[in-house]
């Protein structure tokens, strides 16, 4: 091929992939620029920001200034973090431990089952968020469904109640993100080919070896990318805190939203945004940095 | 001889399809053992019956006189080469063949030794850290058959394990499998639908066709004396003419042919007026050579040079057509034109008579 037609090419590549560009810009990278800036900025007590540098902000993730200006640390926030990260897992361990077999089985099933499982599976995103979670309210309340239905079958005279703690917000974020998980577990299940299997077998494996040496091993990539696919947005999630952990557990997602609401206080909220974003990027980068790995040994 | 399997009435049914009919056979210790027949004639389902992958619809299986119908493929003395090799994709090579000794708890020394051994059986000792991907359809298949071979099994089974490599790599390979069977001294179940395989390295030979047993016997046995049509048709090529039984006596039949000449065969069975199949192999007919039992004419209408031999077909004065086939074992400067008249030479020994 001549240098005049590679170039030409290259031109096309550049205005092909313009689009994406111009979405990236606005959807990410102004966005993004204008949260740095409302970080770095003073907040308004009254709402918004008045244009004057400073770095307080991030000193206050960290940092209290009592009555002497004296710098004091302060660890509620940290805590918050710590909570949210310790919660988001464990939603993902729950998810992964549920989502396996579900997707094992979806994927054994005929082709025209398969897509009216794999349709179910992914109803609950054609309803609002805030319905769906709202549904665990009227399920876990005091009188809700569930005590109801236990209380008629005599299980239970008076629970106490089942909502506004750590528990009824690992429920909500379990059901809200395991669809994430289902999905990618399911394509690598589907891709997984079952001659392995028996040949397993045929190799003296009973079925525990068989899932843990070559099953779980094989759907590996679907695994990582659940867990990426309901970690992450866990991180951020504002509803489960909101509605079922009774906002007195706070977890980021809400304590972000506060800080533009009620809190009024633009640039802390703008500054925790970016150390959750900050979070997020070092586990995706370990990933990355995994794979890329694994590639390399491979060659 | 000692039976290392047996099986006995065998049925497998798919829903209404009747896979495997009624089967029963016996499969020897150190034997070179081959299921052979067409495409979906039931070797697979037979020998995934054995494996332990199916369970029988109806018969027993035994393996040393134990029955093993109900017990599951994990539990079997039994090893596997599947058709495409299923390695597993995420362990090295050393480390597949490990597999089944790690489930077999042999120790870490004993593992270590054999999958050296191993290696070294498929000559393939310099690549035991390389990934499966990394390796051509004939490394991998070696591979597949040092992981099968590895946990010393009583049985190998071993699914087309050829078909997916080129012409010259396959006849190679023949000659390792049946080096290493004769080395290792473990019986092979060895399943393919080529029938010169089949002959070239099997002590005995099952053909099947549509779940059945067509004939079980040895290379020389199954090609020189068919039990029916469907197996001297199967297993090499044939000229089949339609006769009728004019004459019987004790030990032999004569019978009348197409081609105008009556010709006296060994009796198997046929009464006086039967109608029958004669079946006579293309390269047990000589041209222009010195005189048999049968000598006929007719003109040469087609040729087909293959190489070590070429195929004639020659009709007969009276119209019928007959398939020759001759070496060439000289050059090419005797081969017989069209339209050339020749002489056709057989003897009685050559022809077989099966039913119609
Ligand atoms: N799981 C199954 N469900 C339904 N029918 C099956 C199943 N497995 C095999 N069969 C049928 O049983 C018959 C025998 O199949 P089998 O795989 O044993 O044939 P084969 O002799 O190995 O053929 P090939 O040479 O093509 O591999 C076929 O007609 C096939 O369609
Ligand atoms: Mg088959």
């Amino acid at each position: 091929m001549s240098s005049v037609h590679k170039m030409k090419e290259g031109y096309l590549n550049i205005l092909g992939l313009a689009p994406a560009y111009v979405v990236m810009l606005f959807m990410m990278v102004i966005p993004l620029g204008i949260i740095v800036y409302v970080s770095m900025m003073t907040s308004d007590p009254y709402g918004g920001f008045i244009s004057e540098f400073s770095l307080d902000s991030f000193q206050q993730i960290l940092f209290v200034t009592d009555w002497d200006d004296n710098l004091q640390l302060d660890l509620q926030y940290l805590n918050i973090i710590g909570r949210t990260l310790l919660l988001s897992l464990i939603t993902a361990i729950i998810c992964l431990c549920l989502a396996f077999p579900v997707a094992f089985y979806i994927a054994r099933q005929s082709a025209s089952r398969k897509a009216l499982l794999l349709f179910l599976v992914m109803l609950p995103f054609w309803i609002s968020m805030i319905v769906r979670v709202y549904a665990w309210v009227l399920i876990l309340s005091d009188n809700g469904v569930l005590e109801s239905v236990l209380s008629f079958l005599g299980l239970v005279d008076d629970m106490d109640s089942l909502l506004y703690n750590n528990g009824a917000m690992l429920v909500g974020m379990v059901y809200s993100y395991i669809p994430l998980m289902i999905l990618p577990i399911y394509a690598s299940i589907e891709k997984l080919d079952l001659r392995l299997v028996e040949a397993a077998s045929d190799l003296y494996a009973n079925r525990f070896n068989t899932l843990f040496r070559i099953v779980l091993p094989l759907c590996k990539p679907g695994i990582v990318a659940g867990i990426i696919l309901v970690f992450v947005p866990c991180l951020g999630t504002v509803l489960e805190p909101m509605l079922l952990g009774g906002g007195k557990t706070m977890l980021m997602g809400n304590l972000i939203q506060n800080q533009f609401g009620v809190a009024r206080n633009w640039s802390f909220g703008a500054s925790l945004t970016l150390a959750l974003l900050a979070i997020v990027m070092i586990f995706l980068m370990l990933q990355a940095l995994r794979a890329s790995r694994l590639k390399q040994q491979e060659q | 001889m000692k039976e290392i399997i047996q099986i006995k009435n065998m049925s497998k049914s798919y829903g209404s399809y009747q896979a495997i009919k009624d089967i029963s056979l016996d499969i020897y210790h150190n034997e070179f053992f081959t299921l052979l027949g067409p495409s979906g004639c039931g070797k697979t389902t037979l020998l995934r019956t054995i494996a332990g992958f199916e369970t029988p619809t109806s018969g027993t299986i035994k393996l040393h006189g134990q029955d093993i119908q109900d017990l599951p493929a994990h539990k079997r003395r039994v090893n596997t080469v599947f058709q495409n090799y299923a390695l597993f994709p995420h362990m090295n090579l050393a480390e597949n063949i490990d597999f089944g000794l790690r489930m077999l708890d042999w120790s870490a020394d004993e593992r270590a030794q054999q999958v050296g051994e191993m290696l070294d059986l498929v000559h393939m000792k310099q690549f035991a850290k390389r990934m499966p991907s990394q390796l051509s359809g004939g490394q991998q298949q070696r591979i597949a058959l040092a992981r099968a071979l590895a946990p010393q099994p009583e049985v190998l089974l071993l699914d087309e394990p050829l078909s997916a490599l080129d012409h010259k790599l396959r006849q190679d390979m023949r000659d390792e499998l049946q080096a290493l069977q004769r080395e290792t001294g473990i019986t092979f179940v060895f399943v393919t639908h080529d029938q010169e395989e089949a002959l070239a390295m099997s002590d005995r030979i099952c053909l099947l066709a549509h779940g059945e047993i067509q004939q079980l016997s040895d290379s020389i046995d199954i090609y020189e004396n068919p039990n029916n049509k469907f197996v001297a048709d199967f297993i090499g090529e044939t000229n089949f003419m339609p006769v009728s039984v004019k004459d019987r006596s004790d030990d032999a039949i004569v019978v009348d042919t197409p081609l105008g000449i009556d010709i006296k065969v060994a009796n198997t069975g046929f009464k006086k007026g039967d109608e029958a199949t004669l079946s006579l192999r293309p390269e047990k007919i000589s041209i222009n050579a010195k005189d048999l039992d049968v000598n006929i004419e007719g003109e040469v209408i087609h040729h087909r040079y293959m190489g070590g031999y070429t195929h004639y077909t020659v009709r007969v004065d009276g119209g019928h057509e007959l398939r020759v086939s001759r070496g060439n074992e000289i050059s090419n400067d005797i081969r017989f034109k069209l339209n050339e008249r020749v002489r056709l030479s057989f003897a009685y020994a050559s022809a077989r008579v099966l039913a119609a």
